[in-house]
């Protein structure tokens, strides 16, 4: 009897002390972050204060953290000369700490709850939901006011990039953009099988999609390798996910969020239109290709860096890709096939005639935070406006002088290390040249026609409107249950054949009732404030 | 005297037919398993347009160990290979103590309270605290970034005391009272008597917790900021999975996506190469044991 008492009593002392426990960890979690928000208050009070001294507190030198995602893992000689010319120049010491970009969202999400930040740190994602609760609380400083000595961070960045940036709904900016340049990319083809098969593509690059047809389904089926086997095939072609979705989307007038010319809402994605067939036309095409063999099979289980190898291995013709990146590859398949020979093709025409298109509407690529433990944000500012001087973006761009390069005449040449620059390059760029995205030691036969193409590539850019918003109904379970599953499935049925394209019709109305509807509503409302 | 007589019998025609087929199934599982090593190991010591033009080699193309040497450069990788040695032995050898001292008093009969205990430990195999609880409480212990927070959280393994309580268990209880009454304290006895008598679940115990060790990479993920305390596991992940990372962060932007910023495909295979030797040395000499102790464990258990 007394020992099922004290059986009694313990499990009860037990269950007690998780219930104490469990609240206690929620609690000391708030707790430092309401520490925090203290902390900064006073902090900003006495930076009002000290803004009149810039000159005097420009003198110490003041070391922040930096949390970044950098690859390679270990920081090459080069990134150590660069971020001690960096050092040196600002007058601060850059801690760096960079986590296995494997596990960064893990690490992110860890840095954010475990309250300990460091002063600057880069979100990967603009519309992860852990980025987004932790600016509503109170991780992330709003820069508007330290942007105002910022003038380089202005001038060389999209306009666009900042409205993304402003993640409350309010005028609050919450980073520096990583600025990418915003282009709509084509394809590399294999010059030499265009040759062999004797297809011409123009001087601009851009063709019709009857001509796009031409040229894949001749590498798939006029053996352009000359080898005598029917192992080529024309379009390459890979997923992450394993699903599928329409290779060629943007001549169809799949451009993102655009004004609409009729239907029920002042903006629309085509894709997600019930007036507009354009979608079914691009699943169409991309069916076609398919039934007729003219891609890669291997598409749903070949991932980007496996199909760039297939291509480089000659199995594939024609391959999405940015120019720039041209050289490398030429500098791995000469060596298996001294006969390769690489062009481009800027983009295929729509119906209209024209090429437009674009793959990311932010105008960045990652951007960094601010957080509250930074006690001197406008020298961190500084730091980053500097990046975007000419001295610092000449730095940024091609490593510090000397080390990455050295200047013969009136040019620069690469030396050894210049490819083991590369952390440097990944903070900041300018919007405006496109020259950052050509490699220094391109042959110098090669370099006016990347800088053409990619300036093709550029003027054919359209923003989508969406800045990377991501509305509420984006959270809602059912809608993510409907995206990711049925709606991402029934595409690649209707893809590999499986389903008709009119299929899409159903797919859609499911869409619309699974969170869509909300969606599209609460994207039209954002887009309309921001457009004002 | 028993004049033992060997009979040779001679295998039937069926019996022979089921061995040739058993064996043609066994060798071609074995190649199955062969296949992707041989293949890794020729890609690594061969040149990347070597392995471009066929990536499915099992013979080495034109030999080049750049990508050896690239890996031996790698000031990480000599860093995280003593990383994961100290923990793999202190690890193993903190975790082997601490069982064995928890496991023997839960395996008297006389110890009040043993119920609870046992309830306790097999409520905490169910349910876990999650990443950030883990975080939180590793923080508050000062242990973050550094070795002892890979080492001490999985130190206990309820799983583990279980089998080893059971094979106190099944040790007579004679033995001991023999040796009290000689006059030994349950230290003496614990150490010369019962241990000796239990090499073999010690040492299966001993193996799984020592491959554990070698394994783990996550906590590492978690708890450690410097670079030189990375840990093998993690490294390798690294090299091996960034061009898979970068393609997810690149969003579909090309231009961030520069394959020399990955490491070509003979380093991968080549750091592969280097952070299996040891086990591979090891393994299969331990084989058996491990086969034994998952037995003992399925018949004790």
């Amino acid at each position: 009897m007394i020992n099922m008492n004290v059986k009694k009593i313990l499990s009860v002392l037990l269950i007690v002390t998780f219930v104490i426990t469990f609240f206690a960890g929620c609690g000391s979690g708030n707790n430092k972050a309401s520490q925090q928000s203290n902390d900064n208050s006073s902090a900003s009070k006495s930076n009002e204060k000290s803004n009149g001294e810039d000159k005097t507190a420009a003198e110490e030198v003041y070391t922040f953290k930096m949390f970044a995602n950098f690859t390679p893992a270990e920081q090459s000689e080069a990134d150590k000369a660069f971020f001690e010319l960096v050092e040196r120049e600002n007058n601060v010491k850059i801690d760096l700490e960079i986590p296995p970009s494997t596990n960064y969202a893990e690490r992110l999400q860890i840095m954010i709850a475990g309250g300990d930040y460091p002063e600057v740190v880069l979100i990967t994602n603009s519309s992860d939901k852990v980025v987004l609760d932790a600016v509503k609380s109170g991780v992330f400083l709003p820069l508007n006011e330290y942007l105002e000595n910022a003038p380089n961070l202005k001038q060389y960045t999209y306009d666009i990039s900042w409205e993304s940036l402003k993640l409350t709904g309010d005028e609050n900016i919450y980073g520096i953009p990583r600025t990418s340049i915003a282009r709509a990319d084509g394809y590399i083809v294999r010059k030499d099988w265009l040759d062999k098969v004797g297809i011409t593509i123009p001087e601009d690059g851009a063709v019709t999609k009857e001509e796009f047809v031409q040229i894949v389904r001749a590498f798939t089926k006029e053996d352009p390798d000359g080898n005598g086997k029917d192992d080529t095939y024309g379009l390459a072609a890979s997923t992450d996910s394993g699903d599928m979705g329409p290779l060629l989307a943007w001549p169809f007038g799949i451009i993102g969020w655009q004004k609409a010319d009729n239907g029920p809402y002042e903006y629309m994605n085509l894709q997600y239109s019930r007036e507009h067939d354009n979608y079914k036309k691009a699943l169409e095409f991309t069916q076609t290709l398919w039934k007729e063999g003219l891609i890669d099979p291997d598409w749903p289980v070949t991932k980007r860096d496996v199909s760039m190898e297939r291509f480089k291995q000659g199995i594939t013709g024609v391959i999405s890709e940015f120019a720039g990146w041209i050289p490398q590859y030429l500098d791995d398949m000469l060596p298996i096939n001294p006969n390769v020979e690489l062009t481009y093709i800027t983009g295929v025409k729509n119906d209209d005639g024209i090429v437009e298109g674009g793959s990311f509407s932010t105008g960045f690529w990652g951007f960094w935070a601010i957080t509250t433990s930074a006690k001197k944000p406008e020298r961190i500012i500084q730091v980053f406006d500097w990046l975007l001087s000419d001295d610092g973006w000449n730095a940024a761009n091609y490593g510090p002088e000397g080390v990455t390069y050295t200047v013969e005449g009136d040019k620069k040449v690469a030396t050894d290390l210049y490819q083991d620059f590369k952390w440097g390059r990944a903070i900041v760029r300018r919007n405006n040249d496109p020259g950052f995205f050509v490699p220094l030691n391109t042959p110098s036969d090669l370099q006016p026609k990347l800088e053409k193409w990619i300036g093709i590539c550029i003027d054919q850019f359209v923003f989508s409107l969406d800045r990377g918003y991501r509305p509420a109904a984006a959270d809602n379970p059912e809608f993510i249950d409907y995206s990711q599953k049925t709606y991402a499935q029934t595409i690649s049925k209707i893809i590999v054949g499986e389903l008709p394209v009119s299929a899409y019709d159903e797919l859609l109305e499911g869409w619309y009732e699974n969170g869509g509807e909300e969606y599209v509503q609460q994207m039209n409302e954002y887009i309309k404030s921001m457009e004002e | 005297m028993v004049i033992k007589q060997s009979v040779k019998r001679h295998p039937s025609n069926s019996s022979l037919l089921s061995d040739i087929l058993i064996y043609t199934i066994l060798a071609l599982i074995a190649s199955c398993m062969l296949y992707p090593f041989l293949n890794v190991i020729a890609v690594s010591i061969s040149d990347y347009s070597s392995y471009l033009e066929n990536p499915t080699r099992i013979l080495p193309g034109k030999i080049n160990l750049g990508a050896f040497k690239y890996v031996f450069s790698s000031s990480l990788i000599l860093s995280s290979y003593r990383n994961t040695i100290i923990i793999t032995i202190l690890g193993t050898l903190i975790s082997v103590i601490v069982t064995i001292l928890t496991a023997y008093p839960l395996s008297k009969k006389s110890l009040k309270g043993k119920s609870i205990i046992m309830n306790l430990l097999i409520f905490s195999m169910m349910f876990s605290g999650g990443i950030i609880p883990d975080f939180y409480l590793i923080r508050s212990l000062g242990l973050l970034d550094t070795l002892w927070a890979l080492i001490l959280p999985s130190v206990i393994s309820s799983y583990n005391i279980i089998l080893m309580k059971n094979f106190f268990t099944s040790i007579p209880e004679s033995l001991e009272e023999a040796a009290r009454i000689d006059g030994a304290s349950d230290i003496y006895i614990l150490w010369k008597i019962i241990v000796p008598l239990s090499t073999p679940i010690i040492a299966t115990i001993s193996l799984f917790v020592c491959v554990g060790y070698w394994n783990s990479y996550f906590s590492a993920v978690l708890y450690i900021r410097d670079q030189r305390k990375w840990t093998l596991q993690l490294l390798l992940r690294e090299i091996i999975l960034s061009a898979n990372t970068q393609l997810l962060n690149a969003g579909g932007n090309f231009a961030e996506l520069s394959s020399n910023n990955n490491p070509l495909q003979t380093v991968k295979y080549a750091s592969l190469i280097v952070v299996i030797l040891p086990i591979l040395c090891v393994y299969p000499f331990l084989q058996k044991y491990f086969v034994k102790g998952i037995m003992m464990g399925a018949v004790k258990g």
